[in-house]
């Protein structure tokens, strides 16, 4: 079937790229001024026995292919190698974390979704003040970036208000929600704007087509016209910004996990930078650029489902 | 919802003397940022079972008219005079009527349906909606109704499940007709219906048009600038010009002998097949400008016959009946018996 | 032409800046830009001049904008800080828009494996995000402007390229380059005197919208810690060293940064998009 060999053949695009990927991150790492040994040491100084014994355990001392193979074959079998600061394996690492950044982001994306989706049809449906006052607010929006939205709503609702608490992951799933609602917020609040004006520069243009005419000369309500025909139709190319959506989530999450102390993979990528932690680094990089791919490729795959007209090209780009 | 049963075999012969399904007086229609009216007191009927065409230039109003029929004004106009649809004010209606008499008693089919059929929904939502959410039809019903439809007009009921970009260009207006009968209209409006299509097809379509009015018995207004169709089609013809209807008559007598200057231009205008071959007359100038206040007729300015009483007064409507109880032939022209048949322009 | 400035979406197909609006947002750019190029002349104190005895202390005569966690002088941060956060910016847009355009132009004007090559490598840059790449550049660089500017010009580099290729392959459609080949002049000449020229209001426009953007990832680098060195004065740095004091209860030293770096975006954006809007309607 047409689709399946689609999806197919993106997966495989998605893999190489994904290896490419891998390449450029541990070649990085590679090429650092400084090795790990000696922060590892922490500026001591080592006996020669001492370094050599660091270097053996953290193959140091072998030639970049072996490594790139081995870290990549180790890679495969869910193995991300061992954190140098933490003394312990990354992927435990990974997976005491990933949780409350999933979170976070999947808190941030609804908040997006849904705020971004109705403010832009709103704007779009009512028009004039209602419209402009929005497309002020979005302005702003759209520049104001996830750390000065953190910073300004953490002194306003935490420290002046004391509304939410100011920082800090929380326990149990509740504390969670809790804990997270005011990063999530920080985190949307770029992507809100942009989401709306996308959806309202997309429905605009829909509006001006005569099928919608069609539809009210032939009786069916304004306001099933909007969501039936003008929504439907601009989603489309909503959907065409879903991968810049959760890339722009998943980084952002280093800045407002800072920001807020949320002891997520965003914070752990900040501490393993400042401590050279060079495969907690990798391992993150790369989860991210995975989880980005995979949403890339969903996106894909979704597009013909919202859009028959969508031939099942091998890729989006515009000449 | 007009429940009146055409289905029955009244001939259309005789619903031609019955009460119209589209009577409009007077209508003026003003733009915003126009000197004058872009509708200046059209006047016009349609009775049941009956074809009417609307013919004019592009920019003469023929295209607002048909659209005023169902309140499809542009954002800022306004409107004075009656438009009555089966015997109901459109201009006076409130909402919930006029849902009523879009879904129901008057339908329009588009200039191009490509650009008409939402792209993203299937035929069969296309044809089913306006009946499931205005009038409650269960789904199935209102399914099983299109499906009849598509049978009408030469289609199968399988089209139902297809996307718009899946069916040709024919196919679609076809599928365009199947959603106006949907509901079914006491008034049909054809606004360029086929200019967008190929010449076989149009013919098609025309003939399927013609057919169905036979069958439901429904009134057919056919806005086309096409005048051999328009000839071909109609029982009476209204010619506009520059907002207004300066010429009107039963096709075969308005084609054989026009009395206004500006049908007549536009019949020498037109290629024939059955006339020698030679130039086209085209029609020198310009129509006149919406920003600009007009005196007089509209029509002086590019008018052979034009004389001074011409931009100073505007014709008041002449009647001619061309043998005793024929049908009304009327022309806003103050010279129209200098009119004679094509020879004289160009 | 049927090409348009490849805006990052949020910012497609608006009409909304209108004169007032744009002009306001000129004059802040304006304003920015001389208040970094004079910064050591008009900034009315030592930008780190440390005063533990008067730290937090709220706006007075002496200090105006009032003064940070370590007792310096807001204002004077400010002025003296738009320097850096405006340099890299430049830094980035400016290298990203030679080196955008050359690659553009080269691959749109040689075609060919050459042109599929590119096109992939701006794919594979396309699939990283930028930001990411510049966090890992820094992590293994370690701290200074010069790392992250290249890495976000790295990054950045792809839209402008992906711009000037399609602006390029339309341009070289048009009739009067073909004039010019047949008349004899090389290549190289006629797209440095004929086709750059044109092409070029559609890029300044894009890369002005780009300099909005360089703005809030470098400034968050800095927020991170990384990127720009701790004593250095920069609005990303001010916002985290006000970021203790705003959890201490006083906001104001964090709110000055805060607010500098989102009026300084949204005029670049507005700005930005204005040109752009300006280009289509030419093109139409």
């Amino acid at each position: 079937m047409n689709f399946l060999r689609f999806g197919l053949r993106r997966l495989a695009e998605m893999a190489l790229t994904l290896l490419a990927a891998s390449f450029v991150i541990f070649g990085a790492m590679y090429l650092a001024p400084g090795s790990p040994a000696d922060f590892l040491l922490s500026g001591r100084s080592a006996s020669p026995a001492a370094l050599e014994a660091v270097n053996r355990q953290y193959h140091l001392d072998e030639p970049f292919a072996v490594r790139y193979f081995r870290w990549l074959g180790q890679l495969l079998h869910g193995d991300f190698g061992r954190s140098i600061t933490y003394r312990t394996d990354v992927s435990r690492l990974l997976a005491d974390r990933l949780p409350s950044t999933l979170l976070l982001v999947a808190m941030a994306l609804v908040l997006v979704v849904v705020v971004g989706l109705v403010l832009g049809r709103i704007a779009a449906v009512r028009g004039g003040a209602v419209d402009a006052t929005i497309l002020v607010t979005t302005t702003l929006a759209v520049g104001t970036p996830s750390f000065v939205a953190a910073v300004m709503l953490q002194g306003l609702f935490a420290v002046r208000l004391h509304w939410f608490p100011a920082g800090g992951t929380g326990d149990g799933f509740v504390q969670m929600l809790w804990h997270l609602t005011l990063p999530a917020v920080a985190l949307a609040l770029y992507l809100i704007g942009m989401l709306a004006r996308v959806t309202r520069s997309a429905m605009v243009e829909v509006l001006g087509q005569e099928h919608v005419t069609v539809a009210l000369s032939r009786g069916v309500p304004r306001r099933k016209v909007m969501g039936r025909h003008v929504f439907r139709n601009a989603l489309g190319t909503v959907l065409t910004t879903g991968g810049l959506i959760v890339s722009t989530l998943l980084v952002c999450t280093v800045l407002v996990e800072s920001a807020f102390g949320v002891g997520g993979i965003g914070q752990l990528l900040e501490l393993s930078i400042t401590t050279k932690d060079f495969p907690t680094v990798q391992a993150i990089s790369l989860t991210m650029v995975g989880l980005f791919m995979a949403v890339n490729l969903a996106v894909d795959l979704a597009h013909p489902l919202v859009d028959p007209r969508i031939a099942l090209a091998p890729r989006r780009s515009p000449a | 919802m007009n429940t009146r049963d055409r289905h029955g075999s009244s001939a259309p012969a005789d619903s031609v003397t019955a009460s119209p399904v589209l009577d409009i007086r007077g209508l003026r229609l003003r733009l915003p940022r126009t000197a004058r009216p872009v509708l200046d007191g059209v006047d016009l009927t349609v009775a049941a079972g009956e074809t009417v065409a609307l013919v004019g230039e592009s920019g003469s109003g023929k295209t607002l008219t048909s659209r005023s029929v169902l309140r499809l004004l542009p954002p800022g106009a306004t409107a004075e005079g009656v438009v009555e649809v089966a015997g109901e004010d459109v201009l006076a209606m409130n909402a919930v009527r006029l849902r009523a008499l879009r879904t129901g008693t008057a339908a329009m089919i588009f200039q191009d349906p490509r650009a008409a059929i939402n792209p993203l929904r299937r035929i069969g939502d296309f044809l089913t909606e306006s009946l499931r959410l205005n009038t409650g039809t269960p789904a199935e019903e209102a399914e099983r109704r299109a499906g009849e439809m598509l049978v009408a007009v030469g289609l199968t009921p399988a089209a139902l499940r297809r996307h718009p970009g899946q069916l040709s260009g024919g196919m679609l207006q076809r599928v365009m007709i199947a959603a106006a009968l949907m509901g079914e209209p006491a008034l049909l409006l054809a606004d360029e219906a086929t200019t967008a299509l190929d010449v076989t097809t149009q013919a098609e379509v025309v003939a399927l048009l013609g057919d169905l009015r036979d069958r439901f018995g429904t009134g057919l207004l056919f806005v086309t600038h096409d005048l051999g169709l328009a000839a071909t089609i109609s029982d009476r013809v209204y010619v506009m010009y520059a907002g207004r209807i300066v010429e009107t008559g039963p096709a075969d007598v308005l084609f054989a002998r026009p009395r206004h200057p500006y049908t007549a231009a536009l019949l020498a205008a037109t290629p024939r097949l059955d006339a020698p071959r030679g130039r086209l007359n085209a029609i020198d100038g310009q129509p006149p400008d919406l920003r600009a206040e007009l005196r007089g007729c509209p029509f002086a300015p590019r008018c052979v016959h034009a004389t001074a009483l011409c931009t100073e007064e505007a014709p008041e409507d002449r009647v001619f009946t061309d043998g005793p109880g024929g049908p009304a032939h009327r022309v806003a022209c103050h010279h129209s018996d200098r009119v004679r048949q094509g020879a004289d322009h160009g | 032409m049927s090409v348009a400035v490849l805006r990052r979406p949020g910012l497609s197909r608006l009409r909304t800046p209108r004169a007032p609006l744009y002009a306001l947002c000129l004059g802040f750019v304006t304003l920015v830009v001389l208040a970094a190029l004079l910064a050591p002349w008009i900034s009315p104190a030592d930008p780190n001049a440390v005063d533990l005895g008067n730290a937090l202390a709220g706006p007075s005569g002496a200090h105006p904008f009032g003064v940070d966690s370590s007792g310096r002088d807001t204002l004077a941060r400010l002025v003296t800080g738009a320097r850096t956060s405006l340099l890299g910016p430049l830094g980035v847009v400016a290298f990203s828009t030679l080196a955008g355009v050359a690659i553009g132009t080269t691959a749109a004007w040689r075609g060919g494996w050459l042109d599929s090559v590119l096109s992939r490598s701006t794919e594979l840059v396309f699939a990283f995000p930028g930001m990411l790449l510049a966090i890992l550049i820094v992590a293994v660089y370690g701290e200074g402007l010069t790392a992250p500017v290249v890495a976000l010009a790295v990054a950045y580099l792809p839209y402008v390229s992906r711009l000037t290729r399609s602006l390029v392959l339309a341009e070289r459609q048009r009739p009067y380059i073909s004039a010019y080949l047949v008349q004899g002049h090389s290549a190289a000449q006629i797209c440095l005197r004929h086709v750059l020229p044109n092409v070029g209001p559609v890029v300044l426009a894009q890369s002005t919208i780009n300099f909005g953007y360089a703005l809030i990832d470098l400034a968050g680098l800095s927020f991170l810690g990384l990127g720009v060195p701790a004593l250095t004065p920069d609005w990303g740095r001010m916002v985290l060293d006000g970021q203790t004091a705003i959890q201490r209860g006083y906001p104001l030293s964090a709110i000055w940064p805060c607010v500098a770096i989102v009026l300084t975006v949204v005029a670049f954006n507005v700005v930005g998009e204005r040109w752009a809007d300006r280009v289509a309607r030419r093109d139409r």
